[in-house]
């Protein structure tokens, strides 16, 4: 028998789900609308708004190595960068892949890979910049495989936000209006004007004086790429590997470092596909071009995005 | 493991299962297994001391139990209780003793250390069961929802609830966790909004004056409260849910019309603790001397009373901490009790003659106000790093008091440099919304009933401030600290 009291409780986490799927919405509308651009990128994929010609793909590295201005300005292209932090190549597959659920598609995609690319990390980081896009088919398929939580995150209202304060809070600021301005960031490029420091340097050889690290090639991350190259070909999409610089005393320390590039190497003369590897460049002698030792600055950015393109133009790219 | 991480309610949820899917016979010692778990997560090291404090307890309190001679007895008591506060005191001080390699101060450890002592002193009086058990010790003194930061229960209070056999009740969950809710509403949604804007002055006092200064005080009045009576409802609730009441620490303290009445008000189970353990037998051997000397009876009751409640404050100030702060603010509160004793009657005779008392509701307001201030004041010396802060913070309280302007742009300082701790990045809107909190708690308070549960017949305006208080808690909420103020005594 079920008495008047436990009525009561029921209709009262009724009550309390009704008010936490609306929350969930008035959250999400927030955050839909948020000028926060690890967010509003993805809402620009999402609401259609990116029509551009040459679209870069990557991670944080790509948001800081492609000055889509100088691009822009050069080759009179319409240029988009959509580096997403702390991303490996089954994340640059999602992005790929809702960029053109919504957007037209682009001529040509640069894909931007680190020494990192190919590894496989279980921790989705930076999480907080998925929040709203967990109901989007792809973004959950690929961040389900990396953790249990984003089902619950899914499917239980409110809890994405109870979770991930981060979000929460820029959805309540942009909500309300009282969001901080962002600087520095031109069509997904994000400039930062900030130099290696010498003690950083020195933190970081030391670091590195216990050993030397072996990046993994994991076979997904693999597929991933060939994937990625695949939908690129049935779009009709040319597609550019680009091995943008690293700070030497960085990729120094892999003990397979030759290897990963030459695996990058094979996939895309397998594919009949452009590699371009500045891992040898001058760029990555020079701790003037960084800000740490996997980022360039905004002079680095500068030298380098010169030099793709001068490259582009030559290999027939963009004319 | 803190009261605001996940990992605690699932453990509590666990061992609720646990407690009563297990026979009757079995749960004291699962229940004793569950506190040792619940401690271990703070190491090793942590059950080492707590297990040596219930052995040393249970030890003296058999010899106590088997001397037959009174003389006997309280010399045992008087070891036991030295022991006690030998280990406490070598704890908190060390670092007074020890430069290097001191060791972790126990959370909790002042708090189950009180129990003991309670347990013992209670054993030495006969009013403990002559049969009562190692395993009923043991889980009197380490009783998980209750360690951390109490409150300290007498034996008499939870050994039988200990023992009883409690059946699952929905009731008890649904009242646990609604005290629960309401202590997390005051712990994450005020005290810890307030906490970086108290912090942001009281760190570096020197760079703050007038305005900031003087809010930052009023501040830390509210967080203090807020965290500590949080920590408390979420105690007592996660012990409803085994069927068990723990006593009640605070009867809105904030209201009380005198210093006495706030300390029969505030950390209760505290008070009580000092009230019967020290001030009384102060005050009852210093009357037994009085008599037999016959001084004036006055006099005599007045210097008792003098000398039990500074001595009482005075260990008060000396359990919370090491520094001189706390026992300057443990003088601050003996001195304030015998003021309001000596001059009582002047200020009855003022109050008189300027008509004050004839208007009892502005009478008691005014008292409320004078009390509260007073405790404010007190409170500087609790929160501020060191005593020559404390005398800043006192010495610039109303530093360009003579200038609005001026003083009101050193309100607006005490938001410089908190905009990444603040869930908004406009911190004025921040400080509107705390205040907005604090009206919502004291409405939830003044329409709870002793049990702190919501007593509003109207169904609608009841299940509206609980969802008000689980929705702040989910959106408003701070969970980064995981800890309490009184963790660290």
């Amino acid at each position: 028998m079920v008495s008047l009291g436990n009525y009561k409780i029921i209709l009262f986490f009724l009550v309390f789900c009704l008010i936490s799927i609306f929350i969930n919405f008035v959250l999400d509308n927030g955050l839909a609308k948020t000028n926060i651009y690890e967010y509003k990128k993805f809402n620009d994929i999402r609401n259609g708004n990116i029509d551009c010609d040459l679209l870069i793909i990557g991670s944080s590295r790509a948001r800081n190595h492609y000055n889509t201005e100088i691009i822009d300005s050069i080759l009179k292209v319409k240029t988009h960068n959509i580096g997403i932090l702390a991303s490996f190549l089954d994340y640059n597959l999602m992005t790929l892949k809702i960029f053109l659920q919504f957007n037209k598609k682009p001529k040509t995609v640069i894909l931007d890979m680190s020494i990192y690319s190919m590894q496989d990390i279980d921790e989705i980081r930076n999480i907080n910049q998925y929040v709203g896009l967990f109901d989007n088919e792809n973004v959950y398929s690929t961040l389900r495989k990396k953790s249990i939580s984003i089902w619950f995150y899914r499917y239980i209202p409110l809890l994405k936000y109870i979770v991930n304060r981060e979000a929460l809070q820029t959805s309540l600021n942009s909500f309300l209006n009282k969001e901080k301005n962002q600087i520095g960031i031109d069509k997904g490029y994000s400039n930062i004007d900030k130099r290696l420091e010498v003690y950083e340097i020195e933190r970081l050889a030391d670091l590195f004086s216990n050993g030397k690290e072996t990046i993994n090639q994991d076979a997904e991350r693999i597929n991933d790429l060939k994937e990625f190259i695949n939908i690129c070909n049935k779009e009709g999409i040319n597609l550019v590997l680009v091995f943008s610089p690293s700070y030497e005393l960085l990729l120094n320390n892999v003990l397979n470092k030759e290897e990963v590039i030459k695996k990058y190497e094979e996939i895309a003369v397998e594919n009949n596909i452009i590699f371009m590897d500045y891992s040898k460049d001058d760029i990555c002698k020079n701790a003037d071009f960084f800000f740490d030792c996997d980022h360039l600055n905004n002079k680095g950015a500068n030298v380098f995005t010169e030099k793709l393109i001068r490259r582009l133009l030559k290999e027939g790219f963009c004319k | 493991m803190s009261f605001l991480s996940f990992n605690y309610f699932y453990f509590l949820s666990g061992a609720v299962v646990l407690y009563f899917l297990l026979p009757f016979k079995a749960r004291s010692y699962s229940l004793f297994l569950l506190n040792i778990v619940f401690y271990y997560f703070y190491g090793f090291y942590f059950i080492a001391v707590l297990v040596l404090i219930i052995l040393g307890t249970y030890i003296f309190s058999e010899f106590i139990e088997r001397s037959k001679a009174v003389n006997m007895k309280n010399a045992i008591l008087f070891i036991s209780i030295g022991f006690l506060v030998v280990v406490l005191l070598f704890l908190k001080y060390q670092k007074f003793i020890i430069i290097e390699n001191a060791l972790l101060f126990p959370i909790g450890i002042s708090f189950y250390v009180f129990k003991s002592i309670s347990y013992l002193i209670e054993t030495q009086r006969g009013n403990m069961d002559k049969n009562n058990s190692f395993i009923n010790c043991a889980s009197y003194i380490s009783f998980f929802p209750a360690i951390q930061a109490g409150p300290i229960d007498r034996p008499s209070v939870l050994i039988p609830q200990l023992q009883s056999n409690n059946k699952f009740q929905i009731d008890n969950i649904l009242n646990g966790s609604k005290l629960i809710v309401f202590g997390l509403f005051k712990k994450c949604v005020i005290a810890d909004r307030l906490s970086p804007f108290v912090d942001n002055v009281y760190n570096n006092p020197q760079n703050f004056k007038g305005g900031a200064l003087l809010l930052a005080v009023f501040l830390y009045s509210f967080q203090i409260y807020f965290d500590f009576s949080g920590y408390t409802d979420i105690a007592i609730g996660s012990a409803r849910f085994f069927g068990i009441n723990l006593s009640k620490n605070f009867d809105k303290p904030y209201l009380s019309k005198s210093i006495s009445e706030f300390w029969r008000r505030w950390h209760i189970t505290l008070s009580t603790f000092l009230r019967d353990y020290i001030f009384l037998p102060i005050a009852y051997r210093m009357s037994k001397y009085f008599t037999v000397n016959k001084y004036s009876r006055y006099y005599t009751d007045m210097i008792t009373y003098i000398i039990a409640s500074i001595v009482t404050m005075l260990v008060a100030g000396i359990w919370h901490g090491n520094g001189l702060g706390f026992i300057i603010w443990g003088l601050l509160h003996g001195i304030y009790l015998v003021n309001s004793r000596l001059f009582d009657k002047q200020r009855k005779k003022i109050s008189n003659a300027i008509g004050l008392s004839k208007y009892k509701s502005i009478h008691n307001s005014f008292k409320i106000v004078i009390t509260f201030l007073l405790i404010t004041f007190a409170w500087i010396f609790f929160r501020a790093n060191n005593l020559n802060d404390a005398l800043y913070v006192i010495g610039n309280l109303f530093n360009g008091i003579f200038s609005p302007g001026e003083y009101l742009k050193g309100i607006n300082s005490i938001i410089i440099g908190v905009d990444k701790y603040a869930y908004f990045y406009k911190p004025r809107v921040e400080i509107f919304l705390v205040f907005v909190f604090i009206i919502i708690a004291a409405f939830a308070n003044k329409y709870s009933n002793e049990n702190n549960v919501l007593v509003i017949k109207n169904i609608f305006v009841r299940w509206s401030v609980y969802y008000i208080l689980i929705f702040s808690v989910l959106i408003f909420g701070v969970f980064r600290y995981q800890k309490f103020i009184y963790y660290q005594f």
